[in-house]
């Protein structure tokens, strides 16, 4: 009897007890994570600041932009590790900016676009056409209409450049009408142009004509009807006014919000002014934005470059000691707050004179004047505050190899850039198209520096200015036109990237020419 | 009184039975052993119910039915024995104690013990005296090459390192198929606490912190089974799809010890620790790029004096050269000095290593209530100056019989961890063996112990190079490896603790029920201090990171065990329950730049603190139910099932069921055939499935907080994480099929057990590498297949049977083991898993290979496969597999020599296959350190392989023997570098003579008093290896990123002594 009640008790025990255990009812609530918000939490202005930020950051990354970019481009040189200045990249560089553009600024901007009023899908949508394009001239065809799908497309087809560019025109044409109401809904967490809305669609409309340039070989027509169509109607298509509407991230002085390149600087010493570039400005154009590009050598006092593509053994011996017989990166660039630059205006006034001489906006070769003394001014005017700042202390020395006389000024040396002579170093109205065309791409690859990326674009679409592959170069004596499919692709959508290949027309290689560079 | 009583019950009972007698047989039951009678021995005549239980004094009466001539006697403990009656009333009986069946006895699952031999499935065990003859550390490093099928990897000879453990290959793409660790019942936490570099990986620099189940006192383990497939596992749930190390604790009485009083255990284990293998350097040509260098400021000042690589002039040919220990002159100029090597600069860097391990136990008790304390003290001062790790252990273990039927049980222990600082590893700055990578071979490292300058004598030299600043060989790469070691500190504190404790009731002789509650609770927190004048942060930083770790886990079982004596049909059902809540929460906060030097406080910091904060919980419910039908005791048939409900899971997939089955027979029990060479014979067959959850929070997303822009208001900045959550997750599966036998042959002189297995498990959860196009990195999915098979062999050899402790005995054990893994699928769309990259080298997962593929850029070649040479020199070529890590078969061999008191055993252990990366080849010979780049020093290499013949239009025409002569340091400039991994793939097979023991007991005779004094050593020697300059037995963490090394810490050979008395 005993038993038997202990046995009961014992059931009810167990009963009881298995209720509890085979319980879900907060089985939601435990899986919640409290420390993250939502999806549906998700802030556009915090979104914005931090797309800006990531995308900025990649487009000046020191592999990436500063490297393959402005080393490719030969604005700088490797004299340490001179590999990815010979052409031996990084594979994973490649894959990690693929990724960075993609899954980091590009899903948040997506996301933005999403959640956004007006005015935060406009400025979403011109970020969106920027990483875009920059994705399309590094690699030619990319995702871009099946991008950012998520689960909704997990193996996302790639375009043809050509579509990409049509659409990525046309989606700069709709931000530009976003931005309708400049001063309606108000936007925040805008590090770019602090929540202007104005200089938002200046940059979409300029963003627009540089993409139009850049595509003008293979549709004349289109480009002179689109180009004529912003020109004739600056009211509905603002473009920058001055330099004070560079789209231009104002980085702060302390890490994590500094410079790239100043973060590189901390630890490393392998970058030095391209030969190329110094001898452009020195020789040919005699021209002082060298005080705020390089530092004399310390070893000289002069401003030398360094050829491009040496063997490291090479480099360090250049000159007897390359690390101090030629010239660094100049101070103000590889401060905590040099500004990473998407595009300035000095870019938009060469584009302008490129597209007169061309024909594809009216005006003729009068009118390239016009644009191209506006474009020099406003890249003097970028740079007035450091080359004053060199100047000043200077006055009645020599800074490097260049006498500074006392008095100089910034506007003495505008006009004597914009001077037209019959020099065959300026633009004088007089001369062939060809020559004015190689001036205006020359002056465009200068108001670009540290803008490896686009200044290498442009040189694979224009062939100016002039470079000599790098010495030691691993791409059979080339300078590459385009950048190699990352590698993740391959282990992660590879049947894409077949069709993607088969889209480029051409080997994934270095040597494939894009879409537009055909 | 109580005497009394059991008398007058026997007398009440055998007054029951007379009237019904036919024979009244009385006797003693005694123990073998000491003669001492066994009261309370059950005394049962076959087959009826009749039966008596021995009086104090060991004295039983039973009054025998006619036709009944069979009597059993068992007690706890005592072999069961059966005697026929002859004539005689008078029945004495001998009980032998039952040490064979302590031996094959196991606990399996739920921690219940069962017979060896009633097992339906594989499982291995090892004693705690076996772990700690040659005490490890870690105990995970103890099982291997004991075990079959335990792939053991030590991770790195820093101290207090992770290992990692697989048992039958890899299961899991994502998950880390590490064990699950159960301790008296309850689970063990085994997080790997590495912190890693750049994205958590520890390839990329970071410190390997070691994980959680180093934290298990090997001294207080009496018994470690391993249950190695989901057969063994089923009933412990999601967790053991990977097998299970189940630890018994030792406990203060057993029967095999038999202590009187109080019992004293105290030991001390003492090793010295030196590297097993260093790289093997070059000293003929000292630091410098084409053969030039002079020293002015070690940053690019002099003739490639910033360079840390090697290809700079000869050594010991009596040049003059300026060097960075050179005396100076007044301007604190360099003044040339002899140019000579220092063959053992690196050697000379590392010290040698202590680890002493002091134990003391006391344990005592008898049949009621029994307890033990220990306490463990263990002390680690690594081979890299300056690192150490320090653990106390406190254990203690109580069980007494409260009431008659009520048994109550508690263990537990509380560890603390603590070391001042743990070297940094993988590729950066804080690894010391990256400067010996890169550097400059003639530099005399030890000189550069003290690393900043002192007051100089020579006034005009404090000028240049005044007190307390920098001093080292290269100032534009490197820290000096001493200032990194002393200033920079990767400390770490753990606190520990986990216990259970358990109500065991036992309602009949057949029917008990416990109810228990278990915790496992810690708090894991590190340090990293960067010191001002860092090369790579002159401000200096600090970052604290604090982990916590609770998981309780509550149980109820209830055991209904009969054996039917008729027809001999023994009857076992268990049910059960369980609740398991576990919760993680993690705090890091960083200050990146230091406002005051050497201030290591979060507050600090003149740049915004940043931070991550993350907190998980998960609640898993489960009721099972196992049982076992044995017939004759010789055929066995268990099943199980459990039904889990996750709240991992989205709603709807919450529960899962899984169930297992087996069936075993002992051949030899069933014939009575048992010939003079063939002694026992089983074999067995089951099947299993187990289920798995995921990890908390992985179903719907959430938006992620960054660093902000901290302007002169912050701006906080969020962002969309790179992982895409699926909130349509289903449970995964693994199912198990697996056959084997256990046999023994001349009277059990040689034992075999064989077993063959074939898991596969689907559905995996994995975060699978998506494109990035999709705007995500990786997503969470249910997909692929991964498939197991394999088999594992264990022979045991005795070939002398000393018949007396006087005689010469030798014993010997081979185990084999071979697992065929393959990736059968992955989920559409996801063709290649990328399971991590280090560098450019990828390891991946791909459809029809096995698991861990080493992805990555062969040479071009041409279409012989010969390496193609362009300008002299070999180019990337394609992108394919290059190796496998996974070993093509594992096995150990061991033995024991004894003779009088002297025992000496011995442990080999086999790693056969697979493939390594090594990066330490790979820029140590970018580098010009190690010993092959002196190959082509003078006169220039001509690469092997071939160059291209072009045709007057450029076209290619064939190929020739490439004749172009390059440097050395243009040679391997170019073929071993981050863009070309094929030249650094290596065979990764390893024998290693893991233990050696030379031990001498002194017995003090008619006590259980001994003394044993041993000589120890462990990792004593690669006996094989195909790798050059490193130990192929390395990792960088215990995840499945596996096969890749680079600037290893050396792994330690330790010799020392172990001293332990039984008082």
């Amino acid at each position: 009897m005993k038993n038997i009640i202990k046995l009961f008790t014992f059931a009810a025990l167990i009963l009881s007890l298995v209720t509890i255990f085979s319980c879900t009812k907060d089985f939601e609530k435990i899986n919640t994570d409290n420390d993250n918000p939502g999806i549906k939490q998700a802030a556009p202005n915090m979104l914005l600041t931090g797309a800006i930020e990531s995308m900025t950051n990649r487009v000046h990354e020191i592999f990436l932009g500063h490297e393959m970019g402005s080393c490719w481009v030969q604005q700088m040189a490797k004299i340490q590790y001179t590999d990815e200045d010979r052409y031996i990249f990084r594979p994973d560089v490649v894959n990690n900016s693929w990724r960075s553009f993609y899954a980091a600024s590009g899903e948040d901007v997506v996301t933005i676009y999403n959640i956004g009023n007006k005015n935060y899908k406009g400025v979403a949508l011109v970020l969106k056409c920027y990483i875009g394009s920059v994705l399309t001239d590094l690699f030619g065809p990319v995702p871009y209409t099946n991008a950012w799908q998520g689960a909704g497309s997990l193996l996302p087809s790639y375009d043809t450049q050509e579509s990409i560019y049509r659409l990525i025109i046309a989606q700069l044409d709709s931000a530009n009408t976003f931005f309708l109401d400049v001063n309606g809904l108000p936007i925040a967490g805008d590090i770019l142009y602090n929540n202007n809305i104005l200089q938002w669609k200046q940059l979409a409309n300029s963003l627009r004509l540089r993409l139009l340039l850049r595509m003008s070989a293979k549709d004349q027509g289109f480009v002179t009807t689109e180009m004529g169509k912003m020109i004739n109607d600056p009211a509905t298509y603002p473009l920058f006014g001055s330099s004070a509407d560079n789209a231009s991230l104002a980085y702060l002085g302390t890490a994590p919000n500094n410079n790239p390149i100043n973060e590189n600087r901390k630890t490393r010493d392998d970058h030095r002014v391209s030969k190329n570039l110094i001898d452009l400005l020195k020789v040919k154009y005699n021209d002082y934005r060298i005080m705020v590009f390089a530092n004399p050598a310390s070893a000289t006092d002069e401003f030398v470059g360094l050829p491009n593509g040496l063997l490291s053994a090479d480099a360090m011996a250049y000159l007897g000691n390359g690390l101090t017989e030629t010239s660094k990166m100049g101070n103000y660039f590889v401060q905590a707050t040099s500004p990473g630059q998407l595009m300035n205006y000095a870019e938009l006034q060469f584009i302008l004179a490129e597209a007169a001489v061309k024909g594809y906006i009216p005006g003729g070769i009068s009118q390239a004047k016009v644009y191209y003394d506006a474009g020099i001014a406003g890249s003097f005017d970028q740079y007035s505050t450091a080359l004053q700042d060199i100047f000043t202390p200077n006055w009645g020395g020599a800074f490097g190899s260049l006498p500074i006389d006392s008095g100089y000024t910034v506007a003495a040396e505008i006009s004597k850039q914009i001077d037209s002579t019959s020099s065959a170093a300026y633009f004088d109205v007089a001369a062939s198209n060809a020559s004015l065309l190689q001036i205006i791409a020359e002056q465009r690859y200068i108001a670009n520096f540290d803008l490896g990326l686009e200044a290498w674009f442009e040189w694979r679409r224009t062939g100016f200015p002039v470079l000599i592959p790098a010495v030691a170069g691993a791409n059979e004596g080339k300078i590459p036109i385009r950048v190699p499919y990352p590698s993740d692709e391959a282990a992660t959508n590879p049947t894409q990237l077949a069709a993607g290949v088969a889209l480029l027309g051409g080997a994934d290689g270095l040597n494939t020419p894009v879409w537009w560079d055909n | 009184m109580r005497k009394f009583t059991i008398l007058l019950a026997l007398m009440l009972f055998i007054g029951l039975q007379v009237a019904l007698a036919q024979r009244t047989i009385t006797g003693k039951v005694t123990n073998a052993e000491d003669n001492t009678s066994i009261p309370g021995a059950t005394v049962l005549v076959a087959g009826t119910t009749v039966g008596a239980i021995t009086d104090v004094d060991g004295r039983y009466t039973l009054v025998v039915p006619q036709d009944k001539n069979v009597l059993f006697i068992s007690f706890v403990g005592m072999k069961t024995q059966s005697i026929t009656l002859g004539v005689s009333n008078i029945v004495d009986i001998v009980l032998a104690t039952e040490t064979m069946m302590l031996e094959d006895v196991v606990i399996t699952a739920l921690g219940i013990p069962m017979e060896k031999k009633a097992l339906g499935y594989s499982v291995q065990d090892v004693s705690g005296d076996d772990i700690t003859k040659v005490r490890e550390n870690n105990v995970i490093n103890s099982l291997s090459g004991r075990i079959a099928v335990v792939q053991v990897t030590n991770s790195s000879g820093a101290p207090g390192a992770s290992s990692r453990i697989v048992l039958r290959g890899v299961n899991s793409l994502s998950g880390n198929n590490q064990p699950l660790f159960v301790v008296d019942g309850i689970h063990i936490n085994n997080t790997d606490f590495g912190d890693g570099g750049l994205d958590g990986r520890l390839g990329f620099g970071g410190v390997n912190r070691g994980s959680a189940a180093m934290d298990i006192n090997p001294n207080d383990i009496d018994n470690i089974s391993v249950l190695k497939g989901p057969n063994a596992a089923a009933l412990y749930g999601s967790r053991a799809s990977n097998g299970v190390i189940l630890i018994t604790t030792k406990k203060g009485y057993s029967k095999a010890a038999k202590t009187k009083g109080i019992g004293i255990d105290l030991s001390n284990t003492t090793t010295f620790e030196s590297p097993l293998r260093l790289p093997k350097f070059q000293n003929q040509y000292g630091q410098g790029s084409g053969g030039k260098f002079a020293f002015v400021d070690g940053a690019g000042g002099g003739t490639n004096d910033g360079t840390d690589e090697s290809w700079g002039p000869k050594l010991d040919i009596g040049l003059l050269i300026p060097k960075f220990d050179s005396p100076m002159d007044a301007t604190g100029k360099r003044i040339p000095s002899p140019l000579v090597s220092h063959p053992n600069n690196v050697k000379d860097f590392f010290q040698t290593g202590v680890t002493t391990s002091t134990s003391l136990s006391l344990y005592g008790g008898n049949e009621k209530a029994n307890g033990r304390l220990s306490y463990t003290q263990m002390n680690q001062k690594g081979i890299v100056p300056n690192t150490d790790y320090a653990s106390k252990t406190l254990n203690f273990s109580l069980g007494t019989t409260l009431a008659e039927k009520l048994n109550v049980t508690a263990s537990g222990s509380y560890i603390n961890g603590k070391s001042i600082n743990q070297p940094g590893t993988g590729y950066s700055g804080e690894n010391v063996m990256q400067q010996f990578t890169w550097s400059g071979r003639q530099n005399d490292i030890p000189g550069l112990r003290e690393y900043v300058y002192p007051i100089s004598t020579v006034p005009s030299q404090n000028l240049w190079y005044p007190a307390g600043s920098k001093y080292n060989w290269n100032y534009n790469y490197h820290n000096n490896p001493y200032f990194t070691l002393y200033k920079n500190l990767n400390g770490m504190e753990r606190n520990r603790l986990f216990g259970n404790a358990k109500i065991l009731y036992k309602f009949f002789d057949d029917l008990s029920a416990h109810i228990r509650t278990g915790i496992d609770y810690y708090t894991n927190f590190t340090t990293n201090r960067i010191a001002a004048g860092d090369i790579e942060n002159v401000f200096g930083s600090y970052a604290e990171n604090t982990f916590t770790f609770r998981e309780m886990n509550s149980d109820f079982l209830i055991m209904y065990n009969h054996d039917f004596k008729a027809p001999k049909i023994g009857l076992q059902l268990n049910f059960g329950g369980q609740r398991m809540d576990q919760y993680t929460g993690n705090l890091f906060a960083s200050a990146d730049e230091l406002a005051v030097p050497d201030v290591f406080n979060v507050a600090n910091s003149q740049v915004p603190i940043r931070s991550t904060q993350r907190h998980t919980q998960k609640r898993i419910n489960s009721l099972y139910f196992s049982g076992q039908g044995s017939w004759n005791r010789a055929i066995f048939l268990d099943f199980t099932g459990r039904n889990d409900w996750s709240s991992t899971l989205p709603k709807g997939s919450w529960s899962y069921f899984y169930p297992s089955i087996s069936l075993s027979g002992v051949i030899t029990d069933l014939y009575d055939n048992k010939s003079k060479y063939f002694s026992y014979a089983k074999l067995r067959i089951s099947w299993a499935r187990v289920g798995s959850d995921t990890d908390p929070f992985s179903l719907y997303p959430t938006v992620s907080f960054g660093n902000g822009w901290s302007g002169s208001t912050k701006l906080l900045n969020q962002f969309i994480p790179n992982e895409l959550p699926n909130p349509k997750l289903k449970p995964q599966f693994t199912s198990s099929l697996e056959f084997g036998g256990d046999f023994r042959f001349f009277k059990n002189l040689v034992s075999l057990d064989l077993t063959y297995y074939s898991s596969s498990t689907t559905d995996q959860i994995l975060t699978a590498p998506v494109s990035g196009a999709t705007g995500y990195n990786t997503m969470k999915i249910n997909a692929g297949e991964i498939t197991n098979k394999g088999i594992e062999a264990q022979l045991g050899v005795t070939i002398f049977k000393p018949e007396n402790p006087k005689k010469f005995g030798w014993e010997m054990d081979f185990n084999f083991a071979k697992n065929v893994n393959k990736v059968v699928s992955l989920t559409p769309g996801v063709e290649n898993y990328v399971i991590g990259t280090d560098w450019a080298m990828k390891v991946i997962a791909q459809p029809g290979r096995p698991f861990g593929d080493l992805y990555g850029y062969d040479y071009l070649r041409d279409p012989n496969g010969n390496i193609i040479n362009r300008d002299g020199v070999p180019v990337q070529g394609d992108l394919k597999v290059l190796g496998n890590y996974q070993p093509d078969w594992t096995g150990g061999v061991s033995g024991g020599f004894s003779f009088y008191n002297f025992t000496l055993n011995f442990l080999v252990d086999f790693h056969m296959g697979g493939e390594i990366y090594s990066m330490t080849t790979t820029w140590g010979r970018y580098s010009g350190v190690l010993d092959e780049t002196l190959l082509g020093r003078d006169g220039g290499i001509v690469g092997e392989g071939v160059k291209e013949v072009f045709d007057a239009n450029g076209k290619l025409t064939g190929y020739v023997p490439n004749d172009v002569v390059v440097t050395a340091e243009a040679y391997n400039h170019a073929a071993f570098v981050n863009t070309i991994q094929a030249g650094s793939v290596f065979d990764a097979s390893y024998i290693k003579l893991r233990e050696l023991r030379l031990a001498y007991t002194f017995k003090f005779s008619k006590t259980n008093k001994e003394l044993t004094i041993a000589l120890i050593g462990r990792n004593l020697a690669l006996l094989y290896s195909r790798v050059p300059h490193i130990d192929p037995e390395t990792s960088f963490g215990n995840s499945n990123l596996q096969g890749i090394e680079y600037g290893q810490l050396p792994s330690t050979k330790s010799l020392g002594f172990n001293i332990a008395f039984k008082l």
